[in-house]
């Protein structure tokens, strides 16, 4: 096969390509003037581009009318604007109008059912008090846990607070705090104290105090308000007691109204009298029950309230340190 | 070749017929048919070898196109697109077929070539023996160049390459060609190359 070197023979087959490019023209011209390899080159592409012309010239053909009318019939039945075909024009609307409405009937539907599923889980049982807002206040050292019977919104103090606003608490696993601070419980009379080491978990309708010291002072109906312990549980009903969680026991002293021991192993102990008390052991024993007690302290619980770390959050619980 | 100036005005022309079509004239659908009805169906056929499977393939791309006018974009040529889904139909019948065959002009033997002392590529039969005996591929390059008059950047579209790659091949096809007509006519003998 030959091959030539000559840089420039690529013009000739472009130039024969395209003759009317005058530029290409007047390079071409210019090189084959010097080089006697491509005049000669050109001389053959030229012929062989005149043969190709002759030998690959096609014929005129036409298709014959009846296959002209079998493709018109087939071109109408698949064009989307046909009016030859009702089923088309069906097609048609279903591809503009009802597959949007149906793809948009799936989605509102989806879409209303987690608004529903959404919404029930934070509506409110009618008959029990639910946790349906709590706030912080480090200004005031204050944390305010509210239970509600409304369902979309809770007045604390002065404010109307959108029982929305409790995801925004949700998400935050822990505040310390210093001494003293209040839990408002249903009104703004209802008040638990917790100790700095104090840590509670509020579930919907109880206290659960996993350590330290908490002062009761619940006014009005609370007989669904329950004090949960890892112990025991104390059922209230409109009264005032303290109760403390330290080295595996719980101490819990009456101030005034009525409250129910009710110990994991099924003891039962009901105080009514101020200044009462009790210590359940780890095992739900009543180890200690006093009637009095004269400096007006707890029942004595050795050492400190524990500082262990936070127990795992049950689902839809709220946990914080003191 | 036909005169430049009339193959600028047959892309606009087309697209007129087009969008006649589209507003319901169905005149221009047999206007166009009739126009490119010969470069599709040779297409076709050189790929299928048979003539009722070219015919076959020519219609399903024509009714292919003008069912699917929406997708085209009105700001290419018409010609390189209808080109492009007719190979792609020819093809996909190939495949079904299996029967074309394709030999490469370097491995073929030439018996009857006749020896033409003018030095031209006038006998045209030993040239058509020679573009048969090139590669399917080889041959659909010539034609879509110099029986379908297709510029480089039609071809590209048409073979879905880049127009550098389609350029390239087209060339050397040619300078094959044009090298083993040489051989036969044994002016590469004299040329002492």
């Amino acid at each position: 096969m030959s091959d030539n070197s000559c840089s420039q023979s690529g013009l000739i087959q472009e130039f024969l390509d395209a003759q009317t490019d005058k530029m290409l023209k007047s390079r071409l011209d210019a090189h084959l003037k010097e080089c006697p390899t491509c005049r000669k080159e050109f001389a053959e592409f030229e012929s062989l581009f005149q043969s190709l012309g002759k030998s690959l010239k096609i014929p005129e053909t036409c298709p014959d009318s009846a296959l002209m009318a079998k493709m018109r019939k087939e071109v109408a039945a698949k064009r989307p604007d046909s009016k030859d075909s009702p089923l088309a024009w069906f097609e048609r609307l279903f591809a503009v109008f009802f597959r949007p409405a149906l793809v948009l009937a799936v989605v509102l539907l989806i879409f209303s059912f987690v608004i529903i599923r959404s919404r029930s889980t934070l509506k409110p049982d009618m008959t029990t008090p639910v946790l349906s807002h709590s706030s912080l206040n480090l200004e005031k050292n204050e944390v305010d846990v509210v239970f509600s019977l409304d369902s979309d919104s809770v007045k604390v103090g002065n404010k109307l607070i959108k029982v929305a606003e409790l995801k925004s608490f949700e998400a935050g696993p822990a505040y310390a705090l210093p001494e003293s601070s209040v839990v408002v419980l249903r009104s703004d009379a209802s008040k638990i104290k917790l100790t700095k080491a104090a840590r509670f978990r509020l579930a919907r309708n109880s206290f659960e105090l996993l350590n330290g010291h908490a002062d009761f002072s619940l006014k009005g109906d609370h007989k669904d308000f329950e004090l949960k312990t890892d112990f025991a549980t104390v059922s209230v009903i409109g009264t005032e007691f303290e109760a403390q969680v330290a080295n595996n026991q719980l101490s819990v002293k009456l101030s005034g109204g009525k409250i129910v021991v009710k110990t994991t192993n099924g003891s039962v102990m009901q105080l009514d009298k101020p200044m009462q008390s009790v210590v359940v052991d780890r095992q739900g024993s009543f180890v200690e029950i006093s009637e009095t007690n004269k400096n007006g302290a707890l029942p004595a619980v050795s050492g400190q309230p524990d500082r262990g770390p936070a127990d795992s959050d049950s689902g839809g619980n709220l946990e914080n340190t003191f | 070749m036909s005169d430049k100036s009339v193959r600028d005005c047959e892309p606009e022309q087309d697209k007129l017929l087009l969008k006649r079509f589209i507003a319901g004239e169905a005149q221009a659908f047999d206007s166009l048919v009739k126009k490119y009805w010969s470069q599709v169906y040779f297409v076709c056929l050189k790929y299928l070898k048979k003539p009722e499977c070219a015919a076959d393939a020519a219609q399903e791309a024509f009714v292919a196109v003008f069912s699917s006018l929406e997708t085209f974009d009105f700001s290419r040529s018409f010609k390189p697109w209808l080109l492009k889904i007719a190979i792609n139909k020819a093809i996909r019948l190939q495949r079904n077929n299996r029967s074309a065959l394709s030999l490469n002009v370097e491995h073929a033997e030439v018996s009857d070539a006749s020896y033409d002392p003018a030095g031209t590529f006038a006998g045209k039969q030993l040239l058509d023996d020679c573009l048969e005996r090139l590669c399917l591929d080889d041959q659909i390059l010539l034609m879509l160049r110099h029986s379908l008059d297709l510029s480089y950047e039609e071809m590209a579209i048409v073979l879905d390459k880049p127009v550098g790659s389609v350029k390239g091949e087209l060339f050397r096809t040619r300078r094959k060609l044009k090298d083993a007509l040489n051989i036969f006519y044994g002016k590469e003998v004299e040329a002492g190359v």
